[in-house]
């Protein structure tokens, strides 16, 4: 079984567009809600494209800008202007 | 590919956390940074240190302002709007007070404790990741109690939570957690605090713990909970690039990281019991069981992560299956523990109503079924008899945890743990193999510990001889700070406040 | 092992040392399979002390609340000091039966195993 990647935002309407491309992105991706919190779990491995944000949110995106919703996540980060990937090596 | 002109986010990054500081001339740098050498770790190349999220102080400092603001703006509203009204029960409001005694001087604590390793570590980039978090850190102490200072008006137990951090006995097991950590080198301390605690354990607290905030309708803590956590998995990520950097930088390296990795991972999970029995019994709408938690983010996302450090040469940390064992019975076997000591507590407790007894039947089966619901049904037939159960006889303390001696054997829930340990002829006790293996890895340090129990014996607290005298050099006023909460003042006040409410309108969401 | 430590040196006494204790000292008891009491509870008391006053007068008084306690035979118990099987003479102190500072008793009361056949 491979192990599970996971990223956690705030549920809310600034964090929605992120999770929707997030969700389009990566076909093996589950979204979990509990109050307050949706956590999205991966197997292996999870990328979030600015580009598809910026489609879903209808502006320009900074992959930064994911600091002000983010909750938790689990994986080793690689993050550039354009992607930011969380990946297990094992 | 960059937008326009401006530098790219690794190369930004490199210009600004590269090339700041220089080779000391006049002082031998082994002088300048006398702490980062001695714990044994061997670093060949500090430039290989990067953090991921490649974030630098320019943009640091943007998006922390961004979430000051939000922050600040419902806690705004949450006061103007008289937010304590909405939680789901003032019972709910000792997982508040528990926080604010316990958890918020951790993090002024770790504010320190990073700014020491910041100015420790001879590498710029990992002197720019420590400041970070050492300023975020105290952002969290100064909006943790920001928040809790509007429940401080209407509720009991939050005046004194700095004096009571120094004395008293249920808060010395994170007190003592922390100076644990601030008192070794530097690798050890970040390794203790950003990986085996926040990378491993803290998503127990923030996520599960905060989720129920949100369900019981806290606004407040939600919100700077949240807030927090944003800056917590920049942490975390930290914790997880300086184990990586140890491991990777000299192989020398790896028995001692595996050291650390369990002794704190052990330490963490011990600390974390307080977190747990919050989340099953102090939070009146529950939202996942201590043992649900553990298995998602232990069993499945902590265990992924060990696996990803197995390339390293790193295992599972020891005692890892023991705190597995221990999911079931552990909130049951503390919350039991400060409900007979409630006594010297700075929040109430009490027996769980009968649906919360049916839902832990739910979620922890047969043991609970057996053991821990008839222990509750008896509490509650004391006290429904006059006769409320308290024990006023000081417990056992583990010397190195510093939680009383509660917990019970591995595989016999009906027997408890008890470990001897000795050294230079004195006998000191454990709560388990776990805590007897960090002893005995550092006796030197651990039978320095000041545990409450044989302070209080000593005459060293304030000269108290029982535990209600103990109480007052607490500042805590019995029956109004302390002990059962059925009939406390708050549970009066609540009642007060909610029957002058007007009735909810039928369209609310919330008209139960 | 050891700590590491800077400096010349890593020497320091242990804080709860008998000599705090003005001429007592600090033991603990458990009584096995009532988890009602949570902890093995701690004391201070003289070496000169007769154990079997401190049953009575200590031990019995606080741990009153159980049912089981009604019912206890301080004769018939089964001891240990420091998890070894151990008879004590009740009539004579702590000191000439051997218990010193940080000792840990354990007794067990055949007949008498908790409440709810769990040993709450």
């Amino acid at each position: 079984m491979v192990d599970k990647v996971f990223i956690a935002f705030q549920n809310n309407s600034e964090a929605q567009p992120i999770v929707d491309a997030i969700l389009a992105d990566n076909a093996e991706a589950v979204a979990n809600e509990t109050p307050g919190i949706v956590k999205i779990d991966c197997p292996g491995r999870l990328v979030v494209r600015r580009a598809t944000v910026e489609e879903k949110m209808g502006r320009e995106f900074d992959l930064q800008e994911i600091h002000i919703s983010l909750i938790s996540l689990g994986g080793n980060i690689d993050e550039d202007d354009d992607e930011f990937v969380l990946a297990w090596n094992s | 590919m960059a937008k326009d002109k401006r530098m790219g986010l690794k190369e930004k990054y490199a210009v600004m956390t590269r090339g700041l500081d220089w080779e000391t001339s006049y002082q031998p740098m082994d002088d300048v940074f006398p702490y980062d050498k001695y714990e044994g770790i061997k670093i060949l190349d500090w430039d290989k240190w990067a953090d991921p999220f490649r974030l630098t102080m320019d943009a640091y400092w943007k998006y922390q302002s961004e979430k000051e603001r939000k922050l600040y703006a419902i806690l705004d509203a949450f006061q103007q709007n008289n937010g304590q009204l909405n939680i789901s029960d003032a019972r709910y409001m000792n997982a508040v007070k528990l926080w604010l005694q316990g958890i918020t001087p951790l993090e002024y604590a770790a504010h320190r404790g990073f700014a020491h390793a910041g100015r420790s570590f001879r590498g710029a980039a990992a002197r720019v990741a420590c400041q970070m978090q050492s300023i975020d850190e105290m952002r969290h102490a100064q909006t943790q109690l920001h928040a809790f200072s509007h429940y401080n008006k209407f509720f009991n137990g939050m005046h004194g939570f700095a004096h009571l951090r120094d004395r008293a006995w249920y808060l010395s097991i994170p007190k003592s957690f922390f100076e644990d950590a601030m008192s070794a080198g530097p690798f050890e301390f970040v390794t203790s605090i950003s990986f085996a605690f926040e990378y491993v354990l803290t998503n127990l607290l923030f996520m599960p713990f905060v989720s129920g905030a949100a369900y019981n309708g806290d606004m407040a803590t939600t919100t700077f909970g949240f807030s927090a956590q944003s800056d917590e998995s920049r942490h975390m990520t930290l914790g997880l690039e300086v184990v990586k950097f140890m491991l990777e930088q000299h192989e020398d390296n790896v028995p001692i990281v595996q050291a650390w990795l369990d002794k704190w991972f052990w330490r963490g999970y011990r600390l974390l019991a307080l977190v747990g029995t919050m989340m099953d019994y102090m939070l009146p709408k529950k939202v996942m069981s201590w043992k649900e938690a553990w298995e998602i983010y232990w069993e499945e996302n902590g265990i992924a992560l060990f696996n990803d450090l197995s390339r390293y040469g790193i295992r599972l940390p020891k005692h890892h299956e023991v705190a597995t064992k221990e999911k079931g019975r552990v909130t049951h076997e503390l919350w039991s523990t400060l409900y007979q000591y409630g006594n010297a507590l700075g929040l109430h407790t009490w027996v769980p109503e009968d649906e919360e007894l049916d839902w832990m039947s739910e979620k922890y089966g047969e043991l609970f079924d057996t053991m821990y619901r008839p222990r509750l049904l008896h509490f509650r037939a004391q006290e429904e008899t006059g006769k409320r159960y308290f024990n006023n006889r000081l417990p056992m303390v583990c010397q190195v945890c510093q939680i009383p001696v509660f917990f019970t054997e591995p595989d016999d829930p009906q027997t408890q743990c008890v470990r001897i340990v000795e050294w230079a002829d004195t006998k000191h006790h454990c709560c388990s193999d776990g805590c007897a293996d960090i002893f005995n890895r550092e006796p030197e340090k651990y039978v320095q510990a000041l545990i409450p129990p044989q302070q209080i014996y000593r005459g060293e607290a304030g000269g108290a001889r029982d535990i209600f005298e103990y109480a007052e050099w607490l500042h805590l006023v019995k029956d109004v700070d302390t002990g059962e909460y059925h009939g406390s003042p708050d549970h009066l006040n609540w009642e007060a406040w909610k029957a002058e409410l007007p009735t909810p309108q039928a369209n609310s969401d919330e008209a139960a | 092992m050891t700590v590491k430590y800077l400096g010349e040196s890593y020497e320091f006494q242990s804080e709860n040392r008998e000599e705090r204790y003005g001429g007592d000292f600090n033991f603990y008891i458990q009584w096995h399979k009532h988890l009602m009491f949570a902890c093995p509870s701690a004391y201070r008391a003289p070496g000169t002390m007769i154990m079997r006053d401190f049953m009575e007068q200590m031990f019995i008084p606080d741990y009153a609340q159980h049912p089981d306690t009604a019912h206890l035979d301080i004769e018939k118990l089964h001891w240990q000091l420091d998890h070894k099987d151990w008879q004590p003479d009740l009539d004579k102190s702590f000191a000439d039966n051997g218990v010193g500072h940080m000792s840990y008793l354990h007794i067990r009361s055949p007949g008498l195993e908790g409440m709810h056949g769990v040993g709450n």
